[in-house]
C-alpha cells in the first residue's frame, strides 16, 4: 500500500479540487452553491412575502418605495456529495499491475478533491454485490482514513456492474457526483452497462482503466482462454480473421460507452493501467473532466 | 484388389491402431496452451462472427484427423503392396520363345554372348508381365522344350535361364514357336515372343500351316533381335527364266544382297556341280555407297539347258565380311514335246517341227508321248490335235483378209460358219484363228482330253494360210499349252550346306540375318526397353509407388496447412 500511496502521489491529491454547480439542497454547509437559495451570506434576489416567510427578511425599504412585501434571498453554500462507485471485481485484480490499483488510486484522488472542499465524498466498492461502503469522510484526517480503507480492499468477486448501478440507483440519497471506477467489462456487454446508468440520476463521470492489450490482446494461434472471474472457457484459434473481428468487438463496446456518455451529457475518461496515474489526472483535474460533472 | 505385401487381416488391424494411436495424438495435438485474461466478452462476439461465417472452422479438428488418417492408411495400404485383381479370362498369355541356335553364341562388342543378351532381354519382358501366371518359356535348342510354365514360381526362371547353353547341333525356330502355340491353345490372348538373332518371318507359320485350322490357331508371333548386326552377305534367290525362242534352255538369275559395314569384297561363283564355273562376278562394295538396306547382286547364267541338274551358287567374301555360304539350285527338266502322228505327217506339223524345237515325233512305243496328231475324234489321253471337218465351199480359204485371232468372235459364229455340228462342241471351246470369217483353230483344254482342232484346210492345203508367219506361232503355243508347259520364270528352291571348317560336321544352318530386318527388330527391342525402364508402367511396383506418391504428397499439404494456422 505505500508503493499505491506513496508520499508524492498525497501530496498531489491534496492540492486537488473539485467544482460543482447546483448541488442539490439537503447537505450541510459547504463551499457549492445549492440549488435552492437559503441562507447564505451573498444576496440573491427578491420574492414576494407569502405567510410564513421569516419576518427578518422583510426588505421594509422596498415596502415603503412600493408599498408592497418582499423578502430578500441568499445563496446556500452547501457540500457536494461525491459517491465513488469502486469496481473490484476479479477482473480488476487481473494482470500486472492490477487495474484495482490505479482504481484506488482514482478513487483516492477523487476523496482527497471533494475532502479538500469539504465535501461529503463517499466509497462504495463492489464487485459481485456492495460492501460496507466509507460514508464518513470528512477533513484531512478523512483522507487518511480513506486511504486506509482503500488499501485494505481486495477482490470482491465476478462482476455485475449493471446489477450494483441499478441497485445504486435505487437508494434514497442526495443526488451528486457519483464517479464509477472499472474496466465497465459486464457480462452483459456495453447495453447491459447502459442500460444501468439510464436509472442513476446523478452526475455520472466515468473513469474506465484501460490497457493496451484489451484492443490488442498479445494471443495467436490456438489457445484455450479461460475467464479469470467465472472460469469459462472458450478454445478459439486466434488467426488474422478472428483478432480482426475481437478489434471491431471491442471498438464497438467503445463506440456505445461514448456515444452513451455523450448523449446523457455524462464524462467518459479512459486512464492507461500501465502509465502512472499522476501523468493522467491531468484528464480530471482542475480543468478536467471533474470540473463539468456537476453542472446542470 | 490383392495384397501381395501383408494380409488383409493385418492390413486391418494396422488400420484400425493407427485409427486409435492417431485419435489419441490428435487430441493431445489439438489441447491448446491455456491463457487467463479478464474476459471472454471481445472474444465470444469475435467467434460469433468469424465462425458464422467458416464452414471450414466448424470441422477444422475433425478434417486434421481425417487427414492424418488417411495419410496412415494410404502408407499401410502402400506397405500391402497392392495388385489389381486379375480375372484369368482377361489377360494376356504369351509364350517368350528363346533361340538357343549356335549363332547365339556369338560374342557381341559388349562381351556379351548374344545369348547372355537374348536371356536380359527376356527378364526384362518378364518383369513387364502384370500377371506372373500369364507367361511361359521355351527354348528353341535341338529340340523344342519348355523351360519355365505358366503358373510356376517367377525366381525359378533365373536358375532354370542359367543352366542353358546355346546348342551345337541345328536348331528349329519354327517347331519351338509351334510348340508354344500348343501351348497357347485355349488361352486368352495368346502371343509369342521369339527371341533370336536372326529374322523370322512369322508369317511361315500362317503359310506352312498344315489346314486352315491350323492357320486360324496360330497366335500372333512377335520377334525380339538381340545382337549387332554384322557385315554380311547372302543368296536371295533363284529363277530360271526359259528363252522364248528355244525353252528347252534359259537363264538362270541368282540375286545375292550385300550389306557391308565399312568397305568388303564380294564374289559370287555359279558352276554346275562337280563341273566348270557357268559365271563368277567379284565386286568392292562399301557402306558409304550402298543404299541403306544394302546392295543386290545379280549374277546370270545364260543358255542353261533345263536338263534337272544342279547349279551350285557359292558366295564369299574377304575378312571384312562374314559369309562363307554355298547354295545349290536343281534346274527344270524341260524335255521336248513327244508326238505321235497316226498317219502321214501333215503339213502344218512338218512346218511346226522345222520351227519349233519342242516338238519332236516319236513312235507308238513310246511312252513319253505328250501329244497325239489325229483325225479321229479325241479319245482320252494325251493331248490332241484333231481334224475339224468344213463345209466344202471353205475348202479354198485362201485367207487374203489375214489371219484373225480376235477372241471377240463368238464361237457360235464361227462353226456355224464352218458347217460343224453344234453338238460337236461344247462352251469350253476357244476359238484361237479365224481366215475369212472361217474357223480355222480352237482350243478344248478339258475332257475328254486336250485337244486342238485345226480345219481340214489346214491338214490337206499347202495355203498361204498355212504359210503365214501367225500359223505356227499360234499353233505352237496352242500345243504347248496343252502339253502343259509354261513360259514363266521358275522360282527355284535352295538347300544349302554351310562348311565351317572348325567343325567336322556339316550341318546346315540359316543364312545370316540382313540389316533391314535387324534395324526392324532392333527399333522394336529399344522401344520394349524403353517401357521397361519407365518409372510409371503398369508394373507389379505402380500400385506402391503411386501411393506412396500421394502419401508424401498428403503429408506435405498437412504440414503447410499446420504451419499456417489452417488446421490444427
Amino acid at each position: 500500500m505505500a508503493a499505491l500511496f506513496d508520499g508524492k502521489f498525497i501530496r498531489t491529491i491534496r492540492q486537488l479540487g473539485l467544482t460543482a454547480n447546483g448541488v442539490a439542497r439537503g447537505g450541510r454547509h459547504a463551499e457549492h452553491p445549492a440549488i435552492e437559495l437559503g441562507s447564505g451570506l451573498e444576496f440573491r434576489d427578491y420574492r414576494g412575502y407569502t405567510p410564513g416567510d421569516d419576518f427578518r427578511r422583510i426588505d421594509w425599504s422596498l415596502y415603503n418605495r412600493l408599498g408592497r412585501l418582499f423578502v430578500r434571498q441568499f445563496d446556500q453554500l452547501e457540500d457536494f456529495p461525491v459517491y465513488v462507485l469502486l469496481d473490484l471485481s476479479d477482473s480488476m485484480w487481473f494482470d500486472t499491475p492490477p487495474r484495482a490499483n490505479m482504481a484506488r488510486q482514482v478513487a483516492a484522488a477523487v476523496i482527497a478533491a471533494a475532502v479538500n472542499q469539504h465535501d461529503r465524498p463517499q466509497i462504495h466498492p463492489f464487485g459481485t454485490e456492495f460492501v460496507s461502503p466509507l460514508r464518513t469522510i470528512q477533513g484531512s484526517n478523512g483522507l487518511a482514513r480513506a486511504i486506509d480503507y482503500l488499501g485494505t480492499l481486495a477482490s470482491l468477486g465476478q462482476t455485475d456492474l449493471a446489477t450494483c448501478i441499478r441497485r445504486f440507483a435505487s437508494q434514497r440519497i442526495r443526488k451528486g457526483l457519483v464517479v464509477i471506477v472499472s474496466d465497465f467489462f459486464d457480462p452483459g456487454g456495453a447495453e447491459a452497462v447502459t442500460e444501468a446508468l439510464r436509472s442513476l440520476r446523478h452526475s455520472i463521470l466515468l473513469v474506465q482503466l484501460v490497457r493496451e492489450s484489451d484492443r490488442e490482446p498479445d494471443i495467436a494461434g490456438e489457445v484455450r482462454l479461460v475467464d479469470c472471474e467465472s472460469g469459462a472457457r472458450i478454445d478459439v484459434q486466434a488467426d488474422s480473421a478472428v483478432l480482426v473481428a475481437y478489434r471491431e468487438a471491442y471498438n464497438q463496446f467503445q463506440t456505445t460507452l461514448d456515444r452513451f456518455a455523450a448523449k446523457r451529457g455524462m464524462a467518459h475518461v479512459q486512464l492507461d493501467v500501465e502509465r502512472p496515474i499522476l501523468d493522467q489526472l491531468d484528464q480530471l483535474f482542475p480543468l478536467g473532466v471533474l470540473q463539468h460533472a456537476g453542472r446542470k | 484388389m490383392t495384397l501381395t505385401g501383408i494380409s488383409i487381416w493385418t492390413t486391418i488391424a494396422l488400420l484400425a491402431a493407427s485409427a486409435v494411436l492417431l485419435a489419441v495424438l490428435h487430441r493431445l495435438r489439438i489441447r491448446p496452451q491455456t491463457v487467463w485474461i479478464n474476459t471472454t466478452l471481445f472474444w465470444n462476439q469475435a467467434l460469433r462472427r468469424t465462425r458464422a461465417r467458416s464452414l471450414w472452422e466448424r470441422f477444422r479438428h475433425p478434417l486434421t484427423y481425417i487427414l492424418l488418417l488417411l495419410i496412415a492408411s494410404l502408407l499401410i495400404m502402400a506397405l500391402a503392396n497392392p495388385r489389381p485383381s486379375i480375372d484369368a479370362r482377361d489377360q494376356e498369355h504369351t509364350v517368350f520363345v528363346l533361340d538357343l541356335s549356335s549363332s547365339m553364341s556369338v560374342v557381341s562388342s559388349n562381351d556379351q554372348t548374344r545369348l547372355d543378351q537374348a536371356k536380359q532381354k527376356l527378364t526384362e519382358l518378364v518383369d513387364q508381365f502384370a500377371w506372373p501366371e500369364g507367361f511361359a518359356v521355351v527354348v528353341a535348342g535341338s529340340e523344342p522344350r519348355l523351360l519355365h510354365a505358366m503358373g510356376d514360381l517367377r525366381p525359378m526362371l533365373e536358375h532354370r535361364l542359367e543352366s542353358i547353353q546355346a546348342a551345337a547341333m541345328p536348331t528349329d525356330r519354327q517347331q519351338a514357336v509351334r510348340l508354344a502355340g500348343l501351348l497357347l491353345e485355349g488361352r486368352e490372348r495368346p502371343s509369342v515372343c521369339l527371341i533370336t538373332d536372326r529374322p523370322f518371318d512369322p508369317e511361315i507359320l500362317a503359310s506352312s500351316a498344315d489346314d486352315q485350322q491350323d492357320v486360324a490357331g496360330v497366335p500372333s508371333c512377335r520377334v525380339v533381335q538381340v545382337g549387332e548386326p554384322i557385315s554380311n552377305a547372302a543368296i536371295l534367290s533363284a529363277i530360271f527364266e526359259p528363252d522364248q525362242k528355244n525353252p528347252l534352255v534359259g537363264t538362270l538369275r541368282v540375286r545375292a544382297g550385300v550389306w557391308p559395314k565399312g568397305e568388303a569384297i564380294i564374289k559370287i561363283t555359279a558352276r554346275r556341280e562337280r563341273g566348270p564355273i557357268l559365271s563368277e562376278k567379284e565386286l568392292v562394295v562399301s557402306e558409304k555407297n550402298e543404299p541403306k538396306n544394302g546392295l543386290i547382286v545379280e549374277l546370270e547364267v545364260e543358255q542353261l539347258a533345263a536338263d534337272g541338274g544342279t547349279v551350285v551358287v557359292e558366295i564369299s567374301g574377304d575378312d571384312a565380311l562374314r559369309v562363307d555360304s554355298v547354295v545349290r539350285y536343281q534346274l527344270p527338266v524341260r524335255r521336248p514335246i513327244r508326238v505321235l502322228v497316226e498317219n502321214e505327217v501333215p503339213g502344218w506339223l512338218d512346218l511346226l517341227m522345222k520351227l519349233d524345237p519342242t516338238l519332236v515325233l516319236s513312235n507308238s512305243n513310246d511312252a513319253n508321248v505328250k501329244l497325239r496328231v489325229a483325225a479321229s475324234e479325241p479319245l482320252a489321253g494325251p493331248a490332241q490335235v484333231v481334224e475339224m471337218k468344213t463345209a466344202a465351199e471353205q475348202a479354198s480359204i485362201t485367207g487374203r483378209a489375214g489371219l484373225d485371232t480376235s477372241a471377240g468372235t463368238t464361237f457360235e459364229d464361227l462353226y456355224c460358219t464352218a458347217g460343224i455340228p453344234r453338238d460337236h462342241f461344247d462352251d469350253s471351246i476357244t476359238p484361237l484363228v479365224t481366215v475369212d470369217k472361217h474357223l480355222i483353230a480352237a482350243s478344248q483344254p478339258t475332257a475328254p482330253c486336250p485337244t486342238l482342232w485345226l480345219a481340214d484346210v489346214a491338214w490337206n492345203d499347202d495355203s498361204p494360210v498355212i504359210r503365214s508367219a501367225a500359223w505356227p506361232l499360234i499353233v505352237s503355243r496352242s500345243i504347248r499349252e496343252l502339253a502343259d508347259w509354261t513360259a514363266s520364270p521358275i522360282s527355284l528352291t535352295p538347300t544349302m550346306i554351310q562348311q565351317i571348317p572348325e567343325m567336322d560336321v556339316k550341318q546346315t544352318v540359316a543364312m545370316p540375318g540382313s540389316r533391314a530386318a535387324s534395324d526392324l527388330t532392333a527399333v522394336e527391342a529399344s522401344e520394349a526397353s524403353t517401357s521397361a525402364t519407365s518409372f510409371f508402367t503398369a508394373s507389379q511396383h505402380a500400385w506402391t509407388e503411386w501411393l506412396l506418391l500421394v502419401t508424401l504428397a498428403l503429408a506435405v499439404a498437412e504440414i503447410i496447412l499446420h504451419t499456417r494456422g489452417k488446421i490444427a
